[in-house]
């Protein structure tokens, strides 16, 4: 099939939904973050470490429930570690992200050696997965019921998150304390509220979010870990969160956005383009996504205040 | 003691007691993996040392963490810190390899001169994006800068692959780099050429640039309060693009150096890591030139015996990433022993008010 | 009633505080304050009365010493500890959340729920409640952002008796407020009182401190120098006290003898496409040899036009010319050096200095490119060295040596840091933004004769405070900015009390057309 008419199917944009998943994990993990005033760099880190856990303790325990709660406990626990070091320990957000983003380079090389003596990935040891999910009626529309049905449990659960953390952040006191101490840590502070405290509770549920993208990619994408499997998704994910000013359903159509440019990206390499430039598409799509978004706001700036000025020179017949 | 020396003190304490926790916890994990701590220790504390060639591996791998040092050194001093020592390394490696092969009208030393020049040139331009995009709309200048990596990696990869690759070879890499312009070697029996030379002078070069030239200037004095520097008439946005230029020009340069003589082809796969050592390297020795050798040294050393111990035990050589973040971790930890601190400094301003 | 028999409601003792910069923000102090009482402390900058108090609200922490409440010893370890005590904060830079509403800032952390959700109408109701008993009228829905300065600060005030707060703590409180709205909060102060609340008033403005406090506490330099009734001492007194010395309240000045026109501008707007235009059509002229002031409560604009005339934000309409040259066709170092204009911007340590660089990369910042201190871009040390070792001596610059770093540098030196640097070239214009916020009283009348100086030298000088006093003193002609505009021009003050400016500035008056183009002097 020819690439356009590859890309009008109701199949590519199943897919876009599909490969998108673990970027809205990761935008929201990183919204989070940001919100309470923390730039969280080690969103990818956890996730490879959650993804890793997830794979393991489900080889080794035959349990499923069991892996998630690990992998989601790993992610709060570096979500919290981070910030120890970064809000108590007064670490530089980027020499943190570094030292955390090494760190888990080479502990999951080692972890992954010491458990199954294969450096590269787990595909020697029997991982579980989380399987996919048909919703009845929906499945059977037409066009609509490829698009939306038979998708990973995580991926539903994605966009469900979407919702939550909006109404989290907008709805209810821990929201508002998180905007608060983000914005004016000091006017936190002058209610008796404890900055730190909040931050780290941001960074816990940011973690949080970080391990159900990264779990996605070992349990629900696939079924096995990959070392450098998330290929800097949790990068994406800032840039999405960017993108998204803040606000969970920005972060979560930027996700799509740089989604789709991944998804254009398989196509095109099932039509034998070169795989180089099939891989650097979404993170050129990225980097064109946030200049685009942070130029546009400039210009529409710039474009009130001529506009009002040159009405102003209108009225005084200038 | 004024209060001056005593902050100097603690930082110098402070690094230390970094590295000894790196040290002991990577003792501890040694201990716990390995069947024979004792040999694998024994590889990694003294491996470096046990032969001619040993040294010579271990001055081998610190003379890139010199430059990748120096790089981050020059490209955070504005207060924008970017990664793109990573990209500019990798893609200086790849430049200098795709000179000296395609290039076929110089010869000998000429060659790797020229080749150095382009790749100086090439890298310094790679850097600017990020840096301009973040001057222009306000883009995350790290975010944009680690992402921008992989398109260059992508660029340079696609090159390798198309025009240097040599499937004739049984040793997967490039076509070979043409002998009569590598550098000529300073060790016999090692690896170890004239690159030493040259890193050494460019640590002269950075500190005399930083320190004693209006530009090293204005790049300090923008990275101290950009506003301030704005006010008094600096050109903030030169200064961060020069600031850029010449610290992703260092990096590839780090790169491409590695190509006359230490490595016949190029053979660099995937991203080498160097961007992130470099980041180890420059804040061990807080981020000033002068300091760049030893801490280049430590870091080499600590490779080099990771590298050994893990050919001969049966400990990972990952292991050098865990030290490296931990020291990271500690040194970068700002209030780390804040309150002991505090407390000598109250009680030294006790006794000079007792003794005044 | 016999004042030592009224137990203090607290008492701070011995209490010993000193920075990790080394230096001695408090040393050994003991204050306290009895309920009902309104007690100022006083100070210069420097002194330590915002760190004592920061470390009776919880915001810093205690060295040395301990605080009793009601006679029992209490820990105040953080702001939290304090509200409990019933102790509240107003700060001097405002602790609110620009993009939440006053509602929201209000309720924060004592949130209204429904559920696990917030109950907004709630939360809108009880400002309301708060806000009518103390008549302090407030709309909940506004957000931060959007409100004027004397706004703000009463929702801080309502903030902390929401929460109870019994003893009040005013940094500065008036140091953003104009005569009248200075006025309007001493009358609400003097309620509080009335209804029992305690209030602790810091300041270093000796004449409010008198007209509404019972007891002061000076400190200088860390130390406390005593506590007094406020109907025995006097001014002067006071002053002594703070500074150690009699200062001249007022100093002698020569006559201006205005020359040719060295800045223009004209029909200056800055502020489309937000609304309400920060600045408004604004015509004025400075002469050499003259000093142009502009007096109006922070916030009416005065910022946003120092900030065009110096280069450092675009000029959306209007022109601004410098000895004849355009500014907006110069890059900042241009207009620096070939317009020779000096700037000295109003946050000190934000703009003016680099608090990790030593004292002589800062003096020198802006020359250099100048051949005496560099050639091909390499640096002649020594000829720097010299330079900033005599600029130290002539402006006085109390320091360790030119290699310290500034950030080691009390607040009055670190102005007359930004000063040498501005001043010490020849300058045809020099443009001033609150010559003395948080600066002592020292460093200021320093400042104060060293402008005076230039002036006679014949710069041009165009400086602005929101400062009455020093505005007036200063000025030898000024124009008063209101919403953005100049509402009032003086060709000279004789003649003119700080009352009738306070009405200009707070659009209570206004002159007419004719008056106001005198600013603007037609060559």
């Amino acid at each position: 099939m020819g690439i356009l008419e590859n890309i009008f199917t109701a199949q590519f944009i199943y897919t876009i939904i599909r490969v998108s998943t673990p970027l809205i994990f990761a935008s929201l993990s990183s919204l989070i973050a940001r919100r309470a005033g923390v730039t969280n760099i080690t969103i990818d880190s956890t996730m490879l470490m959650s993804a890793l856990t997830g794979v393991l303790v489900s080889a080794f325990t035959g349990s499923l429930w069991l892996a998630l709660v690990s992998g989601m406990v790993v992610g709060i626990v570096m979500g919290i570690f981070m910030g120890y070091f970064h809000i108590m320990m007064n670490t530089n957000m980027i020499l943190t992200g570094v030292a955390i983003n090494t760190f888990t380079n080479g502990a999951v090389v080692m972890i992954l050696y010491a458990f199954t003596g294969d450096k590269g990935s787990s595909s020697m040891i029997n991982s579980l997965g989380v399987p996919g999910l048909e919703i009845p009626l929906i499945k059977d529309i037409p066009i609509l019921g490829e698009i939306l049905s038979g998708h990973n449990i995580f991926t539903y659960v994605a966009f469900l998150m979407v919702i939550v953390v909006w109404f989290l952040m907008y709805r209810m006191p821990l929201g508002l304390r998180i905007r608060a101490v983000g914005e004016n840590s000091s006017a936190a502070k002058s209610v008796g509220e404890n900055p730190t405290k909040i931050k780290l509770i941001a960074l816990g549920l940011s973690g949080f979010f970080a391990s159900l993208g990264g779990m996605y990619l070992s349990m629900g994408n696939m079924q096995v870990f990959i070392v450098g499997m998330t290929s800097s998704r949790g990068f994406i994910g800032v840039a999405a969160d960017a993108m998204g000013q803040g606000n969970p359903v920005g972060a979560m159509l930027a996700s799509l956005l740089f989604g789709s440019a991944n998804a254009v990206g398989n196509v095109l390499q099932i039509n034998s383009f070169s795989t180089d430039v099939v891989m650097a598409i979404p993170y050129v799509v990225s980097i064109i996504g946030i200049i685009v978004y942070s130029a546009r706001e400039k210009q529409k700036r710039e474009s009130k205040i001529k506009r009002a000025i040159a009405q102003a020179e209108k009225l005084q017949g200038v | 003691m004024s209060n001056k020396q005593l902050n100097q003190v603690f930082s110098v304490v402070k690094t230390f007691l970094a590295i000894v926790i790196a040290m002991v916890v990577a003792f501890v994990i040694i201990l716990v993996v390995s069947d024979e701590p004792m040999e694998a220790l024994y590889a990694f504390l003294l491996g470096p040392f046990t032969s001619v060639r040993r040294i010579g591996n271990l001055i081998e791998n610190t003379i890139p963490l010199i430059y990748v040092g120096l790089g981050v050194c020059v490209l955070w001093a504005t207060g924008k810190r970017t990664l793109s020592g990573e990209g500019c390394y990798y893609f200086g490696g790849l430049m200098a390899a795709l000179a000296s092969i395609k290039i076929y009208f110089i010869h000998g030393k000429s060659l790797t001169v020229t080749s150095m020049v382009i790749v100086l040139v090439v890298c310094g331009i790679m850097a600017l994006l990020p840096m301009i995009v973040n001057l222009k709309y306000g883009t995350d200048a790290f975010v944009v800068s680690l992402l921008f990596n992989y398109v260059m990696f992508y660029i340079g990869n696609y090159i390798f692959s198309n025009y240097l690759m040599d499937i004739t070879s049984t040793s997967s890499g490039s076509y070979p780099l043409p002998t009569d312009s590598f550098l000529p070697t300073l060790i016999p029996g090692t690896k170890v050429n004239a690159n030493l030379i040259v890193a050494l002078l460019m640590i002269v070069a950075v500190w005399f640039f930083m320190y004693k030239t209006k530009w090293g200037y204005s790049i300090r004095l923008v990275g101290l309060n950009p506003n301030c520097a704005k006010y008094v008439g600096i050109n903030v946005f030169a200064v961060c693009i020069l600031a850029q230029f010449i610290g992703g020009a260092i990096s590839g340069f780090g790169g491409g150096m590695e190509m006359f003589g230490r490595n016949p082809r190029f053979a660099w796969f995937s991203l080498t890591n160097m961007g992130w050592d470099g980041i180890m390297v420059a804040t061990l020795a807080k981020y000033k030139p002068q300091y760049i050798l030893f801490s280049a040294l430590f870091l080499g050393y600590v490779r080099t015996g990771a590298d050994i111990m893990n050919r001969s035990s049966d400990v990972a050589s990952e292991i050098v990433m865990i030290i490296q973040a931990v020291m990271i971790l500690f040194i970068g930890a700002n209030s780390f022993l804040a309150a002991m601190q505090q407390r000598v400094r109250v009680k030294y301003n006790e006794k000079a008010e007792k003794e005044a | 009633m016999i004042a030592e028999a009224i137990q203090p409601v607290i008492e701070m003792k011995g209490i010993t505080k000193i920075y990790p910069n080394g230096v001695v923000a408090n040393k050994d102090v003991d204050f306290s304050v009895r309920p009902g009482e309104i007690h100022a402390v006083m100070g210069e900058n420097g002194a330590g009365k915002s760190t004592l108090m920061k470390m009776l609200f919880g915001l810093e922490k205690i060295d040395k010493g301990q605080i009793l409440f009601k006679g029992n010893p209490v820990t105040i370890a953080k702001p939290s500890d304090a509200i409990a005590l019933k102790i509240g904060m107003v700060h001097q830079e405002f602790m609110l959340v620009p993009s939440l509403t006053v509602a929201e800032n209000m309720m924060l952390r004592e949130e209204p729920v429904k559920g696990i959700f917030i109950d907004r109408a709630k939360a809108v109701e009880e400002t309301v409640k708060i806000s009518e008993k103390y008549h302090l009228p407030i709309d909940p829905h506004a957000r931060i952002i959007d409100l004027p300065v004397g706004m703000k600060q009463r929702v801080e005030i309502l903030k902390a008796l929401y929460r109870g707060a019994e003893i009040l703590i005013l940094d500065e409180p008036t140091a953003v407020l104009t005569p009248q709205e200075t006025e309007e909060l001493f009358r609400q102060l003097i309620i509080l009182k009335e209804n029992g609340h305690t209030v602790i008033f810091i300041s270093h403005k000796i004449r409010e401190v008198k007209q509404i406090c019972d007891r002061i506490t000076i400190l200088k330099n860390g130390l406390s120098m005593g506590v007094y009734n406020v109907k025995d001492i006097t001014e002067a007194d006071i002053s002594r006290l703070m500074v150690g010395r009699e200062v001249k309240m007022k100093l002698d000045k020569n006559k201006a003898h205005p020359k040719d026109v060295v800045l223009k501008a004209d029909h200056l707007c800055y502020g489309y496409g937000e609304g309400k235009l920060k600045v408004k059509d604004v015509n004025f002229t400075v002469r050499s040899g003259e000093i142009v002031g502009i007096a109006g409560v922070e916030g009416n604009g005065q910022r946003e036009l120092l900030e065009m005339i110096t280069g450092l934000r675009k000029i959306q309409r209007g022109q601004v010319h410098i000895s004849g040259m355009d500014v907006s066709k110069m890059s900042i170092q241009q207009i620096r050096d070939k317009a020779k204009m000096g700037y000295i911007p109003q946050d000190r340590l934000l703009f003016g200095v680099a608090a990790e660089a030593t004292i002589k990369e800062n003096l020198l910042a802006n020359r250099l490119s100048h051949s005496e201190f560099s050639k091909a871009g390499v640096m002649k040390e020594k000829n720097l060295t010299k330079k900033a070792k005599e600029l130290i001596q002539e402006f006085r610059i109390k320091c360790g040596g030119e290699k310290q770093t500034v950030n080691m540098l009390s607040g009055g030196n670190i102005q007359k840091v930004v000063v040498a640097r501005e001043l010490s070239t020849q300058r045809s214009l020099i443009v001033i933004d609150q010559p003395s916020r948080g600066i002592d009283v020292g460093a200021t009348k320093f400042i104060h004769e060293k402008i005076f100086e230039l002036r006679d030298a014949d710069a041009a000088i165009l400086v602005s405070s929101a400062d009455l006093a020093e505005i007036m003193e200063l000025s030898d002609s000024l124009f008063v900015m209101y919403e953005g505009e100049i509402v009032a021009y003086f060709k000279n003050l004789e003649g003119v009390t700080e009352e009738q400016l306070g009405e200009y500035m707070l659009g209570i008056n206004r002159q007419t057309p004719e008056e106001i183009k005198e600013a603007y002097y037609e060559q």
